[in-house]
């Protein structure tokens, strides 16, 4: 549904959701998705709506406003992670670098998008990114107060956020 | 600090490892640390921790599979080895026996 990394690659331009009633419509009482351009009948395709994560949960929810037999353009995709700190987390000299973005993403998708929205959400991975820096660059200086100090500013963000 | 020895922060992470089972990974051990003992842990500490622990062989870890909600990435597991559990109960051992006496001055049991 959102091109992400094994998903089939349609091209999200409308989003319609279909009546039950209809002889289009599942049988399963599930809703479908018409992914293509309505009308013009270019490349239509129905697929399942299938919940790969919070993510696609939050999508469904958004289809679920667009009234009956409606469309409406595709805008409300949520906002993915912000991908230069995502870039800058990969660039940690840590074994478990990916493993740390993994579970950044996760925290971004299943814990701050849903509860906080998506400008807390970006600011928390920020912080996320931050601190993971400022850890590792304190370790040959541990005994600095002042990079100490910064990094429990960036803690005391965090822990208010996450609140 | 002796490489036998536990922080403060090591030992909530293997608590939060035991507590967890097959269920340990970096995420969820920062929210088991932040239900419990409401202490505010960043990813970045708790896998710094994790790294330190297993360069002590406290503990050791194993890749799961990867999901679309961590963008493609797997989750890393782990699991205290029996160096950690020894560590972790003369750690525990050490806080009891140096609480012994003041419970009510630290507001204990």
């Amino acid at each position: 549904m959102r091109n992400r990394r094994g998903t089939r690659g349609y091209k999200l331009t409308h989003l319609i959701i279909t009546h039950p009633d209809d002889d289009h419509a599942p049988l399963n009482g599930q809703h479908h998705l018409v992914v293509g351009d309505p009308g013009t009948g270019r490349r239509p395709a129905f697929t399942m709506i299938q919940f790969e994560g919070n993510s696609d949960r939050i999508l469904f929810e958004t289809l679920l406003t667009v009234p009956h037999h409606g469309s409406a353009p595709a805008l409300d995709i949520p906002p993915e992670p912000p991908k230069l700190a995502e870039f800058l987390m990969l660039l940690l000299p840590m074994k478990y670098r990916e493993e740390l973005v993994g579970c950044a993403e996760e925290e971004y998708w299943s814990r701050s998008l849903p509860r906080l929205g998506a400008r807390r959400a970006r600011v928390i991975f920020w912080a996320q990114m931050i601190h993971a820096w400022l850890i590792f660059l304190a370790r040959p200086f541990a005994g600095i107060a002042g990079l100490a100090w910064v990094g429990r500013v960036v803690e005391a963000i965090l822990s208010k956020l996450l609140k | 600090m002796p490489r036998d020895s536990l922080g403060d922060f090591e030992q909530l992470v293997l608590l939060a490892i035991l507590r967890l089972s097959d269920e340990a990974y970096g995420l969820r051990i920062q929210e088991e640390i932040g239900d419990r003992a409401h202490r505010t842990a960043s990813l970045g500490m708790v896998y710094t921790a994790l790294e330190r622990l297993e360069d002590k062989r406290f503990v050791s870890s194993w890749s799961g599979g990867a999901t679309s909600e961590r963008g493609g990435r797997s989750k890393r597991f782990f699991k205290v080895e029996a160096a950690g559990m020894q560590a972790l109960r003369k750690s525990l051992a050490a806080t009891k026996r140096m609480t012994a006496g003041v419970e009510t001055l630290v507001g204990g049991q």
